[in-house]
């Protein structure tokens, strides 16, 4: 694994596997699976005869663009080469320079800022949607877009943060820094890492084609029998779930096993990094509930395809069914977007309030214990569909326990800044408002668990506002806070700290101003999905709509701050600017191709803050020389 | 590479302390070990995955929506099931065998992978097979539903796995004539895996074709 910069011109660095070929071969793959599936549909299923549209060609189509884009960067390269029975190896051949980052590339460090900057273009355009949709409801009757556009503007926008946001962190952060953090020099499977995050990005551009073949009606959460009876366009949403449910099990895999199998001599379990914690607890669930997403939507895909009947009862199947399924993965998806949030968090914490982290081992079982409770309380979501009356304690139950391994989190937070001498710098101040935020959307939370008040307040913005606090007040803080803590580690450029707090209080309050008026609105009775509204609705919709342009507005800061800081002004960071004492500061920026030259044995707990160091024993005395 | 970096002294780490170890090296035993458990990980990911067509199967027939979860003449041919199933389990025997005999004598896995890689083959063209001779299609209640979903992403996942069943086969003909041909890395873990894709063909076969 030695990186050597390439001297041949631009021209010839083009010809080759990059995205550049990906591209081109992934548009030739569509077109051949569509003509392929306009072939099948002439000659073979007849049935298809009564309906105006092929999606087996769509669906054909979508299959040979990915062959094709995964062809042009370069994955079948080593299959194949194994395939003719050469041996085994743990990288590809790397070459400096920037075009590593537009093509299959085994680095960690690489992978983790493909991932931060692919992620931050789909979160870009998951928000604009977000902007147009405030902007449709600042009048209660439809102005913009109508009813059916809305709905898939709605959907896309869900869709989009939902999916790709799950890797929000995990992606940027765990790829780049969980090796670093355990004292490894790579993932476990460094192609496979790659993988992941191309299948993301293939997913992304997927789902944003649905613009194209009409869009999809139904949210984010695709339910039957819509997703049966939809148009072309819902096959965008298939295609962008599937593989980010892919990517997702994928990615979960590698941390696992990077985790168990590459930790540095004496990083015992009880001294991983509560971040490593928290990705390894999100790469379970990943694991565990993905692959039901995969087969539900797969499910969906044969509805629609080859004419089974998975989701019509009318032919033997049940709409339940998918319900099920799809929550089966969509509650522990919320934790997956949850979990990373707690492990950045708590890792932050301690290194701000300059103490150790109050109840390591509490803290570890509360995220664990939020891990394997969330497979058991799927069906508070199906509290209204009319499931069988006696399973709604259970899940009641269930769904308010999860309150407690939360609360153990809480509680260790609180307990690292009791009487702690405070840093506010802009990661701590993310990482504080992340406990306000995540407090409320906690505690609504638990109204939501309850049978009586979920009944009143589903489908409606009460909702809504439950799980913006909890998602983007949990997730999208956290991803900032990590932003700002190890920007300075990726770049060796820190980001400009009054910059940042001038971002940090605009999104703070503009966050609350947009999502708290929400919670109102929905007990006045304002449904989700829905363009139209009561015109008494209208001022509190303004009030929303403007705070979250300013919202919007607060993202455009953060940008500005990042042109000023690594373009403009690109003042080197101090090697350790926080004073850390994680084992990702003590490398060099940039942090060399293998990491350590040496492997790193660890001996002490990982936020030993404020405690004194042990004293080294002195060496005994030497015998003091014979006389004469 | 340039020299550590990290102060030994511990000077700008009070708590932390790296020192040299004496090997930085990844040895065979290391990758052994990422397969085997990479391969568990993946195997909990394939049960997830096929748990969903089990749980479609069992929810849809206890619903039987319309009374349609399986009208008469519904019934795969058993001789198929039974010959797929016994493809399945003759190609994981051959590839545990192959990985056996690796492990022991370092070379002769090269017939008993080729013989897995045949017959996990010929299990999916079994598969192929048979739908042409089906008595019904996809669009004939919840049980034709759940019998092609399952069947169809079964057949994908099978050959999937049997790549590195293909592997192991190809490195043994490009080992041949070597006195001491290098056995392919995570062949025990591929094969073990292998066997526990091979298991959950013979439990689809339970249960679609004899529950």
């Amino acid at each position: 694994m030695t990186g050597t910069v390439s001297a041949r011109p631009l021209w010839r660095r083009l010809i080759g596997f990059n995205l550049l070929w990906g591209i081109v071969l992934g548009i030739v793959g569509f077109y051949f699976g569509w003509w392929l599936g306009h072939q099948i549909h002439a000659e073979s299923l007849s049935f298809f005869e009564s309906t105006n549209q092929n999606d087996v060609a769509l669906m054909l189509g979508y299959v040979f663009a990915l062959v094709g884009f995964l062809v042009g960067l370069g994955f079948l390269n080593y299959p194949l080469s194994r395939m003719r029975g050469h041996r085994a190896t743990q990288a590809e051949k790397e070459e400096g320079g920037v075009g590593r980052y537009f093509t299959l590339c085994t680095d960690h460090k690489v992978v983790g800022i493909q991932y931060l900057v692919g992620i931050g273009f789909f979160f870009f355009i998951g928000g604009m949607n977000a902007m147009l949709i405030r902007a449709e409801l600042l009048r209660p009757s439809p102005q913009l877009f109508g009813a059916g556009n809305y709905l898939t503007l709605v959907g896309l926008h869900g869709t989009m943060m939902m999916g790709i946001m799950t890797s929000g962190i995990l992606g940027p952060f765990a790829n780049y820094f969980l090796p670093l953090m355990i004292g490894a020099r790579r993932m476990a499977f460094p192609r496979v890492e790659s993988l992941t995050f191309w299948l993301l990005m293939a997913a992304g551009a997927i789902l944003m084609t649905t613009l194209l073949f009409g869009g999809f009606p139904t949210g984010w959460t695709g339910y039957a029998p819509l997703n049966d009876e939809a148009n072309y366009g819902f096959d965008s949403y298939i295609f962008f779930f599937a593989l980010v449910g892919l990517s997702m099990t994928l990615l979960g895999v590698n941390m696992i096993v990077t985790t168990i199998t590459m930790r540095a001599p004496g990083l015992t379990w009880g001294r991983l990094p509560i971040f490593c914690w928290g990705a390894i607890s999100t790469a379970l669930l990943m694991v565990l509930a993905a692959p039901v997403l995969i087969a539900a939507l797969l499910m969906v895909a044969f509805d629609r395809g080859v004419q089974t009947s998975f989701f019509l009862s009318s032919a033997g199947g049940s709409p339940y069914l998918f319900q099920n399924l799809f929550w089966f993965f969509g509650h522990p998806e919320v934790y997956l977007l949850a979990l990373p949030g707690f492990g950045i968090v708590l890792e932050l914490l301690p290194v701000f309030a300059r103490k150790p982290l109050w109840g390591y081992r509490i803290a570890v079982a509360g995220i664990v214990g939020v891990a394997l409770l969330s497979f058991f309380v799927w069906q508070h979501h199906l509290f209204v569909s009319g499931l069988n009356s006696s399973l709604r304690p259970f899940y009641m139950f269930s769904t308010e326990a999860i309150s407690v391994p939360t609360g153990l989190i809480f509680l260790c937070g609180m307990g690292t800044l009791w009487r702690a001498k405070i840093r506010y710098r802009v990661p701590m101040l993310f990482c504080l408002a992340w406990f306000f935020n995540f407090f409320i959307g906690g505690a609504s939370g638990v109204f939501l668990s309850d049978v009586p008040s979920d009944v009143a307040t589903h489908g409606s913005f009460f909702v809504m506002a439950h799980f913006h606090y909890t998602i983007m007040g949990g997730l999208v803080f956290a991803f900032f806070a990590a932003i700002y803590y190890w920007v300075p580690k990726m770049f060796g450029i820190a980001l400009n700290e009054r910059l940042g707090k001038i971002h940090f209080w605009t999104m703070f309050i503009s966050f609350n101003s947009t999502f708290a008026p929400l919670f109102a609105l929905g007990l006045m009775g304002m449904p989700r999905r829905v363009v139209t509204y009561p015109s008494n609705l209208q001022p509190l919709n303004d009030w929303v709509s403007v705070s979250a342009f300013v919202l919007g507005a607060s993202m455009l800061l953060f940008l500005a701050n990042v042109v000023y800081s690594l373009v403009i002004v690109r003042k080197p960071a101090p090697a350790n600017p926080w004073d850390s004492h994680s084992l990702e500061w003590q490398t060099p920026t940039p942090v060399p191709l293998e990491n350590f030259d040496r492997q790193p044995v660890i001996d002490s707990d990982p936020y030993d803050y404020g405690v004194p160091p042990v004293p080294v024993p002195l060496p005994p005395p030497a015998e003091a020389p014979a006389p004469g | 590479m340039s020299d550590l970096t990290i102060p030994s002294d511990g000077s700008e780490m009070s708590d932390l302390t790296l020192r040299e170890s004496d090997v930085y090296a990844e040895t065979p035993e290391l990758h052994e070990r990422i397969d085997r458990i990479g391969f568990w990980l993946v195997g909990g990911a394939t049960v997830m995955f096929f748990f969903s067509f089990v749980f479609a199967y069992f929810y849809l027939r206890s619903l039987d929506s319309n009374g349609l979860w399986r009208p008469a003449g519904v019934d795969p041919p058993t001789a198929y099931g039974i010959l797929i199933a016994a493809a399945l389990a003759l190609s994981a025997l051959a590839f545990l065998y192959a990985a056996r005999v690796a492990r022991q004598r370092g070379r002769g896995w090269g017939l008993p992978s080729g013989v897995a890689l045949l017959l996990g083959l010929f299990a999916c063209v079994a598969q192929a097979v048979e739908y042409a001779h089906i008595p019904f299609g996809p669009q004939s209640g919840g049980y034709a539903s759940v019998f092609f979903g399952w069947t169809v992403f079964y057949v994908v996942i099978a050959l999937i796995s049997l790549y590195r069943v293909e592997v192991a086969f190809a490195a043994a003909l490009r080992a041949r004539g070597e006195e001491d041909g290098a056995v392919p890395e995570g062949l025990t873990p591929a094969a073990v895996y292998w066997a526990f894709v091979a298991g959950l063909g013979v439990l689809s076969w339970i249960i679609l074709y004899l529950v």
